[in-house]
């Protein structure tokens, strides 16, 4: 693994940059606490306004679950190499990157992995307390079996892969097209749109529900979630995660000839 | 050490016209521009040598460098550095380089600076034993210790620059780019950097390549100066021999006790042929040039105060910055 250790510096780097943030973090985890307390009461009360007891196969328990647990694997698996390679390129700062003997694709998906860590130790305590006392308090009929858990530790690591590159080969646009912001907005809409972790995507009708499990942010988002609580069974599951394996294959290497091709007709701003 | 042959760079740049309609046309149909900010480029560079790399802002200095680090692609031409082709070996060319560009730090910003040296120590893979040299090297030269522990961003200026210099010799590279290193620096700091980069030179038997703006930094380190103007190479050659070449230019003023009435032939009192010199005179000012291969200094002065009282004298030698902006202007050395 010795080639993997100067890629293990920059994350190592992002890592200790979150943590001497102190009061950044505070604010990252009040604004999660936001974020899900919202979702939760508006399940809450789409379905106390609702005579069924259950919605797309959903109990109130369960959609809590599955809130809570999306929320949780976009935490994990979610890496904005986007804002990177804004920032990046904006000011011209890509050239330091470029001068030192490590590929810059790289180089970014680890600085990003470092923030995930930071992400996981911060949002996943809370998130796991919580989830833990939904599934203890409310009967939610959701168990998490060992294989589960492991399956679903797998389908991250996958996600993972697939989140960096498909948000990496969206970001190169940018250098196409230097139109940052509009770039940034559109990527975030197709993301919460299509990965199901605005709503889940049984609720999509059919066809949409057919091209949104297709696309790879269903496979960051949904297929881990859906793994961990039980709703991936027999050949779904295993159909899902061949998905998520080619769109990680796939993903690497697409992304990888474009951005070499990139690399090449690169314009780097500033003196 | 570095081979440039031919090497030329054009970038594509979308002309806009101005005002909102000019802005709204442009968004559908923006003028396509082709401009060359380097064009035909020669040189070669040999171990060791500290180069001075000076043109006139936009006039391809950065541009080059940025093609010998591998950051951009060339148009046309070729590049070898240590016999690697920068752009298609990008990751064995960042082994044997250093690169400062004064403008950007390669350092983390919100992190104690120790903790770059550790990033940078583990990304180029620098053995504890390396390190702990380099490190008491550096700080011997460059006095880091005082402010290890500082985070970056609270560092002065000349403080960073030092420790960008550490930085991006940390892996000991055969070749050193330092990219105006001492823009903003106050005149001790400039100072105490030009000992250091002449300290590192001699001891790692470093190539440097150097631009700057400032020429007292090309007085001081470089035997021998690249000028660049539009993207060509008007210069290449040893500093002494630019001196020599338009350094004879000389000026003496002169401030008379009594304005200068009566016509009187300086040139022929002088022995020398009128066009060869030239006389500027302003009320009780009286300027004269010549160049020093025709008339000495001495002889000048002599027969000014021979003829007129003088109250104050100054004489001007042309200095390597009017060279250079003399270079600049006529575009050709």
């Amino acid at each position: 693994m010795s080639t993997l250790k100067p890629y293990w510096a920059y994350a190592k780097a992002t890592f200790t940059v979150g943590l001497a943030y102190r009061l950044h973090i505070l604010f990252w985890v009040l604004s999660d606490i936001v974020q899900v307390s919202v979702l939760l009461l508006i399940w809450t009360a789409i379905f106390n306004s609702s005579s069924a007891s259950t919605i797309q196969g959903y109990t109130l328990g369960q959609m809590m679950i599955y809130n809570l647990v999306i929320y949780m694997t976009g935490s994990f698996a979610f890496m904005r190499p986007l804002w990177d390679l804004a920032e990046d390129h904006y000011d011209g700062k890509i050239a330091m990157s470029l001068i030192k003997p490590t590929k810059y694709l790289y180089e970014v998906f680890f600085r990003n992995l470092g923030n995930n860590f930071i992400g996981n130790l911060i949002i996943s305590l809370p998130l796991v307390t919580v989830l833990v006392g939904v599934s203890l308090t409310m009967n939610t009929g959701v168990t998490y079996t060992v294989a589960n858990v492991g399956l679903y530790v797998v389908s991250i690591i996958l996600a993972l892969v697939i989140s960096f590159f498909s948000n990496f080969l969206f970001a190169t646009m940018i250098f196409l097209t230097d139109a940052t912001f509009g770039m940034m907005q559109l990527n975030e809409a197709v993301i919460k749109i299509f990965s199901g972790s605005m709503i889940p995507l049984t609720f999509f009708p059919g066809w949409l529900r057919a091209i949104a499990e297709i696309l790879p942010y269903a496979s960051v988002y949904s297929v881990p979630t859906l793994i961990l609580i039980g709703r991936l069974n027999g050949m779904d599951l295993w159909s899902a995660l061949g998905l998520q394996v080619a769109w990680a294959v796939g993903l690497v290497i697409v992304t990888n000839l474009v951005w070499n091709r990139i690399i090449e007709r690169l314009k780097v701003h500033g003196g | 050490m570095i081979e440039v042959r031919h090497l030329s760079k054009s970038f594509v740049k979308y002309e806009k016209e101005k005002g909102l309609w000019g802005m709204i046309k442009g968004f559908v149909n923006a003028k396509k521009v082709i401009t060359k900010a380097v064009d035909d480029l020669s040189f070669s560079i040999a171990k060791g040598e500290v180069i001075g790399y000076i043109g006139a802002n936009g006039a391809g200095k950065s541009t080059t460098i940025k093609m010998l680090t591998g950051i951009l692609t060339p148009s046309s031409g070729e590049v070898t550095v240590d016999g690697v082709i920068p752009y298609k070996d990008r990751i064995t060319n960042a082994r044997n380089i250093g690169v400062v560009f004064g403008q950007r730090t390669q350092l983390w910003w919100d992190l104690p600076l120790i903790e770059s040296f550790t990033i940078l120590k583990d990304i180029y893979q620098v053995s504890d034993a390396d390190y702990t040299e380099r490190m008491t090297l550096f700080n011997e030269i460059l006095h880091i210790n005082e402010f290890l522990k500082s985070p970056v961003r609270t560092l002065s200026l000349g403080q960073r620059m030092r420790a960008d210099i550490a930085a991006s010799l940390l892996h000991n590279p055969k070749i050193l780019y330092l990219d105006e290193p001492t823009i903003g620096l106050d005149v001790n700091a400039k100072k105490n950097m030009r000992e250091a980069i002449k300290k590192m030179n001699a001891s790692f038997q470093t190539t440097v390549i150097l631009t700057t703006h400032d020429l007292d930094d090309i007085e001081e380190l470089c035997q021998r100066i690249l000028i660049i103007d539009a993207g060509k190479l008007i210069y290449d050659g040893a500093l002494s021999d630019i001196k020599t070449k338009y350094g004879s230019d000389c000026k003496v003023s002169f401030v008379l006790k009594e304005p200068w009435k009566d016509f009187v032939d300086l040139a022929k009192m002088m022995d020398v042929d009128p066009l060869s010199i030239t006389v500027t005179l302003n009320d009780d000012k009286l300027e004269i040039g010549f160049d020093k291969r025709n008339l000495s200094v001495a002889t000048v002065t002599a027969t000014i105060m021979k003829h007129f009282e003088v109250s104050d004298l100054s004489i001007q030698e042309t200095d390597i910055e009017a060279i250079v902006a003399r270079i600049y202007r006529e575009g050709h050395a």
